[in-house]
């Protein structure tokens, strides 16, 4: 008998799960119809979602689970906030962009509908887009600059946009006013009016085609359903604690984020204590928002296939020290968090709950390496048709590799959700740019028995543009550890990065026919941007390199004709092939076995010789022991006599009792971070390159770039 | 007596519909010979013959005036991945936009395909990266060149290309849509070395903005080029040797007819023709019952289909996805999800929840009630239990079906493992078919800005009339027609079709335009159009022009497609402001109130021309309007489950054959035709019209 059992009737929930999951999908497609910025129509940088009278999820879209819970927030707001006074009617929309109440950051506007069937309050609608900009220091509503919130623009902490029906002008006019882009934050609110609009009208006809009393029993039984699925999937998965601490750069400073994740039975606590004070450049995150993180990362590993409502929340609490990055206080300003404090949140609560599964036989499928972030760029100026813009620059990045293949190349903007970007046409028929080249990095991905997805890199000059230059606000997730990072073994892929080349040789190789195929060729001076608003003039270059996946598991164990396919696609470098993986090649292209064979045994007995591995006690009666579960790909968890201990599940090797942490058991290799693939060669001396092998079989087993000594965290 | 015919191939059955010239129709059907499609098309003349008296294919391919065809070639081609192999030639810098995809990695999955974010892949490439050769030169967004092409290293890149084996060259560059100059001397370049190599140019193929997908499109096309040549000379051959005058007209995806010469140039017109065809039928037969919107839905085998035909003008697609890449080729806009008579029903035992789909039995084990072997319960099995399907006359008798078999398989996979009664487990599969079916309907409609309501229902497929009196109700549709056609309706779509092509070009023009410039693009576009037309005979008051412009709000990413008054006419001042508005008014009624935004600005972004050939067609042949009583054509009765009752209820059995145009039946009723069966509830009512289709009414 199938569990858990519905007092509804199973046809009937199926039918009414997918009309929700339809209705939320057609807001989401009017936002991309009706909306004009990048970030809506491409990165679905959006949210399309439906709420129970009280705020609870009922149903969220596709686009963005990070912003599930905070729409929830900004309904309990708004409910707070004008039961009393203002009044909460049919017809009426509301506006929040508070972070401190229930936004984000400003830019991301959320307009709140009520849902009204015959004068009764049956639910909420709720979106959220970026807007093109919220009068703040920069253009498009991340500053770089701002020391406090006060100079990061508008900040609303709801008012009425719609009042019964109809626009609000005054408001309308003065928001929109406040500005550097009227007309198209105007229609960026209109978008959000049209979805919500219609998220209503679809919600009122299924209420009252079902009844409003079905339709509430049904709406609380999706919520208990979920929560319940959810819970009997976490009984399936070993109780533990894991920890991941994530690094964020602004400037010449560096703050720590860290979290350790505790599963007990049904319950999953993420404590973000021992995170760093919060900082004086936009890069906090409000709570709710480190909440979202949490959701998001559970959404994406236990629960890709449930429904995204308010059931999902009930398993998981979530500790963020007050004054905190993870937890700020006024006037901490937070314009810059979703590529920084926020990136850093999602993938520490994606690494721990990655590490979680992976000791489950049942869900170690789904591991995948993480990715914490990529960069990206604002520009804006005057284009070749003589209007002013802002627009947004993004690339696609590669996501990390999975237990069972490859990671996915150039697969998306931010390695979480699918995202599109526009054609090369697309961009230089808008705006002033010509791209030299748009590419898949070689050497970029992270190695391992599975190759992480290939980001992409690009390289750009102005063209036609009216002023001879335009402005960069470059953006995104700074810092040399922003990209995939490895697991079980696997390399990190290279660091996503910005550069700026000022005073390029681009005009003479354009004199000489030809343009310029690697930045090496470009000339000029080369500025490595962290956050910063710069100009690109007349003979000035931009580079993109977005983020690379990490890689799975030990390369010397992949596939050598895999890595001759790579090579022949340009995305390894027949260097890289030999030194990192160990495939030599014969004269063509083709894999010499023999001689690969002979170097991957070289490499590992050069393994051995890193470090004497420390001594062991003896465990009695080895051959004995019984396996739990695993722990990741090539250790398990195995009971001998009354005791757990950590073997190696490729040669058996007994490492240490499961109470201790098995690295201690391990030769640790310590290297320069070009190790780990040429392109790390920016990390050089900063950082350095760890590996810790079985002492049995000098499988790999773990890789870790890692700050090199006296390079700490500013905040404590 | 001289007949036109129509010959559709399908995944199962090639259909050859003749229609004479009194407008008399007669089907003749055969199985599809993957091996070699032209024997399965002479096969099924043979039996159109054989309807009409006569003794074999040649009898009646001498008397054959004009010859329509349906092909599958180059869906099958792309699904088999057996085209030529195909290199390609492109910008230097920009080889990877074909594997980059611009990240576009969910197109073409489904909803639970798309939700496992982790388990993602791209599709395999057509292309592997050493068959793609970069050529130095760039071009900019006005057409300035950057870098000029460098003749000597593409010469270098043609001869890799050639020794590693290619028989088929897609050239695509950089803004070839604003200057063509190097793809054609690239052309040049290969045609000069290598004069049997395919050569398909992106400026040509697809001259639309986008480099992704217009690449993807100029391959796909060179992909299948080939084949698509060699089977339509093998047709043509096949039929001439049997008699045929005229050679074959070929059915394009975007609706109409080309000759097998201008068709082969541009191969990828040809994929997913098929659903085409059916929609083309569906608006022929809407105009003979003045009926401006309908849903043309098409529910066999494995999927069900939706396309769209408001105002008397049938939906496009613009940039249709095909095998997971979005192409740059317009078809006739059809959505498709997998719910179909093979469809398996099951339980999601997890999550304790009953579930039709995607999955589906295909053709052979087939549903449990088939006897080949099949154990899952499928939609057709559904059908059986539920007592709409006629165990001894399913095919009109020449398969009967197992009713015990398809009990037991819906009772072992669903009704035990979620603890219920085998009807309820049937009727509970039953309304979540017909759920899925009215969502794609509802996606088709409300998401464009259309009230379903206010359209009539249009039944194809075999498997669609015994559930669209269902699917119509919950939309609050009332008027659903099945048509006498119902099961061979490409055929008679491809007996309606007129010869069309279609010209594009990629122009940006902020609004409103100087009407010279748009003229002048126009009268190129026309010239071309002229010429094709007259190549193949038209001249005069037998060539329509329809001209139209992909236009946009500034900043806005959506463009629609605004079509301009009919004529070649040159377009001044007062034609703009009209369009200005019309546009508004379009925009509007697609994307919902206030969804415009005038303040923008507009700009156009694509002109595009579409020229006709206009067809004499013969007129369908109708019928007198008889008395309503059907108590003739009666011949039984059987209980069947109701929804509206939530319970079998005895119902009357009609033989469509005995159905005359007036009769009106009125349900609890099932009508069984050879090919189908139309399930007419408790409070509907069904009445044959003068062209023999039946009008259902559906109490709402």
């Amino acid at each position: 008998m199938a569990e858990p059992k519905l007092s509804v009737d199973p046809v009937t929930f199926e039918i009414l799960s997918h009309r929700l999951y339809q209705i939320t999908q057609e807001i989401g497609t009017t936002l991309e119809r009706v909306g004009g910025t990048v970030n809506t129509t491409q990165m679905r940088d959006y949210l399309a979602g439906l709420y129970q009278p009280n705020g609870d999820v009922l149903c969220a879209g596709d686009a963005m689970a990070w912003h599930v819970g905070c729409a929830g927030v900004a309904v309990r707001r708004i409910i707070e906030r004008f039961t009393d006074e203002g009044g909460i009617f049919p017809g009426d929309m509301f506006l929040i962009n508070d972070p401190y109440l229930a936004a984000i950051h400003q830019p991301d506007m959320y307009v709140v509908s009520p849902i009204h069937v015959d004068e009764r309050l049956i639910g909420w609608s709720a979106t959220f887009v970026h807007v093109a900009d919220v009068g703040a220091m920069s253009p498009g509503g991340n500053s770089p600059g701002a020391t406090e919130i006060c100079h990061e623009g508008i900040r609303i902490p709801g008012i009425k946009l719609i009042e019964r029906g109809r626009i609000r002008r005054d408001v309308f006019d003065t928001i929109t006013n406040m500005t550097r882009q009227p007309v198209m934050v105007g229609l960026d609110f209109k978008c959000e009016i049209a979805a919500n609009n219609v998220g209503r009208a679809r919600m009122q006809e299924l209420y009252r085609h079902y009844g409003v009393e079905l339709m509430e029993k049904v709406t609380s039984e999706m919520l208990d359903h979920t929560a319940s699925l959810l819970r009997r999937r976490l009984l399936e998965v070993p109780d533990g604690v894991w920890r991941a601490r994530g690094n964020i750069e602004a400037g010449d400073n560096l703050w720590n984020m860290q979290v350790q994740l505790t599963k007990k039975r049904d319950l999953l606590t993420f404590d973000f204590t021992g995170t760093d004070g919060q900082a004086p450049v936009g890069i906090n995150l409000p709570y709710h928002a480190t909440v979202g993180a949490c959701f998001e990362s559970l959404l994406q590993t236990l629960g890709y296939d449930l429904p995204k409502n308010h059931g999902l929340f009930r398993v998981m609490e979530v500790i963020a020290p007050e004054g905190t990055i993870a937890n700020p206080t006024y006037p901490a300003p937070v314009s810059l968090n979703t590529t920084s404090g926020g990136a850093v949140a999602r993938f520490l609560a994606g690494s721990t709950l990655i590490q979680m599964i992976g000791t489950s036989e049942k869900w170690s499928r789904e591991v995948t390496a993480q990715t914490l972030g990529t960069r990206l760029a604002r520009h804006a100026g005057v284009n070749q048709t003589g209007g002013y813009y802002v627009s947004t620059l993004v690339g696609l990045g590669g996501i990390g590799a999975r237990s069972w293949g490859d990671g996915v190349n150039t697969a998306g903007i931010e390695m979480g959700r699918p995202s599109t970007v526009h054609n090369v046409e697309w961009v230089e028929a808008n705006f002033p740019l010509l791209y030299l080249y748009r590419r898949h990095l070689q050497d970029g991905a992270g190695a391992g028995k599975f190759r992480g997805g290939a980001g992409e890199e690009s390289l750009l000059m102005t063209h036609d543009a009216p002023e001879a230059k335009i402005q960069i606000v470059a953006l995104g997730v700074a810092g040399l550890r922003n990209s995939g990072f490895g697991i079980y073994g696997g390399h990190p892929g290279a660091p996503s990065i910005l550069v700026q080349v000022e005073d390029s040789d681009v005009q003479e190789h354009v004199a000489g026919g030809t343009l310029p195929d690697e930045l090496a060729e470009a000339g000029g001076t080369h500025n490595l941007l962290g956050y910063r608003d710069l100009r690109l003039n007349a003979d000035d270059l931009l580079y993109l390199r977005c983020a690379n996946g990490g890689g799975y598991g030990d390369p010397l164990e992949r596939e050598p004709e895999a890595v001759a396919v790579d090579v022949a696609d340009g995305l390894v470098s027949r260097e890289a092939a030999e030194s990192i993986y160990g495939v030599v090649f014969t004269e063509g292209d083709g894999v010499d076995a023999g001689a690969t064979r002979e170097r991957r045994e070289s490499l590992k007995r050069e393994r051995q010789a890193v470090t004497q591995a420390p001594e062991l006690p003896e465990a009695a009666g080895a051959g004995t022991a019984t396996v739990r579960h695993p722990l990741q790909e090539s250790l398990e968890l195995c009971d001998l006599g009354d005791r757990p201990w950590v073997r190696c599940a490729r040669c058996g090797h007994l490492l240490c009792e499961s109470d201790k942490d098995w690295r201690e058991a391990c030769p640790v290799g310590e290297a320069p971070p070009t190790e780990a693939g040429p392109l790390m060669d920016l990390l050089t001396g900063q950082y350095e390159f760890r590996r810790w092998y079985c002492p049995g079989c000098s499988v790999l087993l773990e890789s870790e770039v890692v700050a090199a000594e006296g390079r700490t965290g500013v905040g404590r | 007596m001289e007949y036109n015919l129509g010959v559709d191939i399908g995944g199962t059955f090639t259909d050859c519909v003749v229609v004479d010239e009194a407008g008399e129709l007669t089907v003749g059907k055969s199985l599809s010979t993957p091996d070699n499609f032209a024997l399965g098309v002479l096969n099924a003349v043979r039996n159109a013959a054989e309807h009409l008296g006569m003794t074999g294919e040649e009898a009646l391919l001498h008397t054959a005036k004009l010859f329509f065809h349906g092909c599958t070639v180059g869906d099958n081609t792309l699904l088999t991945r057996s085209g030529a192999r195909t290199g390609l030639i492109t910008t230097k810098g920009f080889a990877d936009s074909i594997y980059m995809m611009r990240g576009r990695m969910t197109e073409g999955l489904t909803e639970a395909e798309t939700a496992h974010f982790y388990a993602l892949t791209k599709p395999d490439p057509l292309v592997p990266r050493r068959l793609i050769g970069e050529v130095k030169e760039r071009v900019d967004y006005k057409g300035a060149v950057v870098v000029p092409l460098d003749l000597d290293e593409a010469a270098e890149v043609v001869e890799r290309l050639v020794a590693e084996g290619v028989t088929a060259v897609a050239v695509s560059l950089l803004w070839s849509i604003s200057n063509d100059s190097h793809e054609r001397a690239l052309e040049e370049l290969i045609r000069s070395r290598h004069p049997d190599l395919f050569v398909s140019l992106s400026s040509e193929v697809a001259p639309y903005l986008g480099e992704y997908e217009r690449t993807i499109t100029t391959i796909f096309n060179s992909y299948i080029g080939p084949t698509i040549s060699s089977y339509l000379s093998n047709l043509r051959e096949s039929l001439a040797a049997k008699g045929l005058h005229n050679a074959p007209l070929i059915m394009q995806a975007y609706g109409g007819v080309l000759d097998s010469d201008a068709c082969v140039r541009r191969g990828v017109g040809l994929v997913e023709s098929g659903p085409a065809a059916g929609v083309v039928g569906g608006q022929y037969f809407c105009d003979k019952i003045d009926e401006p919107n309908i849903l043309v839905t098409d529910m066999g085998g494995t999927t069900f289909k939706v396309g769209l035909v408001r105002d008397g003008r049938i939906e496009k697609n613009y940039s249709p996805v095909i095998l997971r890449h979005a192409v740059l080729a317009t078809k006739i806009w059809v959505e498709s999800i997998g719910a179909g008579g093979g469809s398996i029903g099951w339980v999601d035992e997890e999550k304790g929840l009953m579930k039709v789909g995607p999955q589906g039995a295909g053709a052979k084990p087939g549903p449990a009630s088939y006897g080949l072997g099949g154990t899952e319960p499928t939609v057709s099995d559904v059908d059986l239990v539920l007592g709409y399907l006629n165990p001894d006359y399913f095919l009109g008798g020449r398969m009967s079906l197992d009713r015990e078999a398809a009990e037991r398989a819906i009772r072992e996979k669903v009704a035990h493992p979620l603890g219920m009664s085998l009807t309820e487990a049937a009727s509970g599969l039953y309304r979540i078919t017909n759920a899925q079916m009215a969502d794609l309907i509802r996606r088709a409609t409300v998401e464009r800005g259309h009230d379903p309501r206010n359209f009539v229902l249009f039944v194809e497929g075999g498997a669609g009339p015994v559930h669209c009196g269902r699917y119509a109700a919950e939309l609050g549709i009332r008027e659903v027609v099945v048509p006498m056609t119902s099961s061979v309706h490409g055929g008679l779509g491809l007996l309606a079709s007129d010869v069309v092509f279609e010209y594009g070009k990629a122009e940006r023009l902020v609004y409103p335009p100087d009407p010279k410039a748009v003229n002048a693009t126009f009268a190129g576009l026309l010239d071309r159009a002229r010429a094709d037309l007259e190549k193949m005979g038209f001249a005069g008051e037998e060539i329509a022009v329809i001209r139209s412009l992909d236009m946009r709000y500034r900043f806005q990413c959506h463009e629609l497609n605004a079509e301009l008054p009919p004529g070649t006419a040159e377009l001044g001042m007062e034609d703009f402001q009209w369009l200005d508005q019309a546009f508004d008014e379009l925009y509007e009624t697609s994307y919902g109130p206030g969804s415009g935004y005038r303040e923008a600005g507009k700009e156009i972004i694509t002109f595009r021309l579409r020229a006709v050939g206009k067809i004499q067609h013969p007129n369908i042949k109708r019928y007198e309007l008889g008395a309503a009583d059907p108590g003739d054509a009666r011949k039984g009765r059987r209980d069947a489950y109701f929804e509206q009752e939530r319970d079998f209820l005895p119902a009357d059995i009609y033989d469509f054959e005995r159905v005359k145009p007036g009769m009106e039946v009125r349900g609890a009723a099932i009508i069984e035709s050879p090919v189908t069966t139309i399930v007419v509830g408790p409070g509907d009512t069904a009445v044959m019209d003068e062209y023999r289709n039946i009008r259902m009414h559906v109490q709402v």
